[in-house]
């Protein structure tokens, strides 16, 4: 009875020895840049323009680099320390977008504009594989029906069509009103 | 392993469960609050984020019951914290946190912005979602629990 409970909590409380921990938290560090710089690289940025194949590609991608990150390791520690590694390489990705903008600009997509002045834009709208119906679809949820009610629509990087209406103020000036901020 | 089919299955849920809550609570403290409005950087941690800690779960066994109860075990947590949440509104605020005051008369709150880890190029893809062309017809702007970004536009001043 002792055996098998000893048993039991070492099959819960596994954890690698500490170079077992550090090859792990290196590998995972590096795959995880690897892919981010490695599929930027390939031209995937803005989720809303991926394609099926390319989410496939993505979830392929992160199923195969799984025995990369933890080896042959297969307790619990070791996941837990992956797992938190990740965690952390995103958090210093996301500080690293917010204190530079650039770096966002690079890693996160830009919008794109597909319709201006209740004109679709053809040419942004296929290459982004935006269909007449996805912008229609849009428009209906901002409570439009008329495409000549419609200044602009822009496709964002996260794949959500915005829509911004005629009756809107149009700004042609400067967007950063720096006398304004508050901190 | 040589233990009795039903204390190596409990194992397998105990493991379920912390690798659950510890995921749980990395992201409430390390990731950022929003689910929608996701890049290819969020996209990525979300995949890998799984594939790291299936062995931690499973320990690398191919057994079906393994997958079968680790999966019946999340599920039942899911529905018990939820139930939880419902019965206990106060203990979801304290663990999700408040909504959170962004911009506010057209002028942003950098510090919140800064501490939330939202960047004012997030924020504009918000605004314009809203049907606005920019800040300055922003009455309010909250992040809210669920990590959404919600946008009041300023009354509209006849020309």
């Amino acid at each position: 009875m002792n055996a098998q409970l000893a048993q039991w909590f070492g099959l819960i409380f596994s954890h690698p020895d500490l170079p077992g921990a550090l090859a792990i938290a290196a590998k995972t560090a590096l795959i995880y840049l690897f892919l981010v710089v490695g599929l930027r690289l390939l031209g995937k940025r803005e989720l809303g323009q991926m394609s099926v194949y390319d989410l496939v590609l993505i979830v392929v991608i992160s199923n195969s680099v799984q025995n990369a990150m933890v080896g042959s390791d297969s307790s619990l520690g070791g996941g837990l320390i992956a797992a938190f590694v990740l965690l952390l390489i995103n958090r210093l990705l996301t500080w690293l977008m917010v204190k530079n903008p650039k770096l966002a600009n690079l890693l996160e997509g830009d919008p794109v504009l597909i319709v201006r002045d209740g004109e679709l834009l053809e040419q942004p709208m296929r290459k982004a594989g935006v269909t007449r119906d996805n912008v229609l679809a849009a428009m209906r949820e901002h409570g439009i029906d008329d495409l000549d009610d419609v200044q602009m629509a822009v496709l964002e990087p996260d794949g959500i069509i915005s829509i911004v209406p005629k009756q809107s103020m149009i700004h042609r000036s400067q967007r950063h009103f720096r006398g304004l901020r508050v901190s | 392993m040589n233990l009795p089919p039903l204390w190596y299955y409990s194992a397998i849920a105990v493991r379920a469960i912390l690798v659950v809550a510890f995921l749980v609570i990395g992201l409430r403290f390390l990731g950022k609050r929003a689910v929608g409005g996701m890049n290819l950087v969020d996209l990525l941690l979300v995949l890998l984020l799984g594939n790291a800690v299936q062995n931690a779960v499973t320990n690398s066994s191919g057994d079906l019951w393994v997958g079968l109860v680790a999966a019946g075990v999340l599920f039942l947590l899911d529905r018990w914290v939820g139930v939880l949440f419902v019965r206990h509104p106060i203990l979801e605020s304290r663990f999700f946190g408040k909504p959170v005051l962004l911009a506010y008369d057209g002028k942003l709150n950098l510090l919140a912005m800064r501490h939330e880890q939202i960047s004012e190029a997030e924020l504009l893809t918000a605004v314009h979602e809203q049907g606005l062309s920019d800040l300055s017809e922003v009455r309010l702007a909250m992040l809210e629990d669920d990590g959404s970004i919600s946008v009041i536009p300023r009354d509209q001043d006849p020309e």
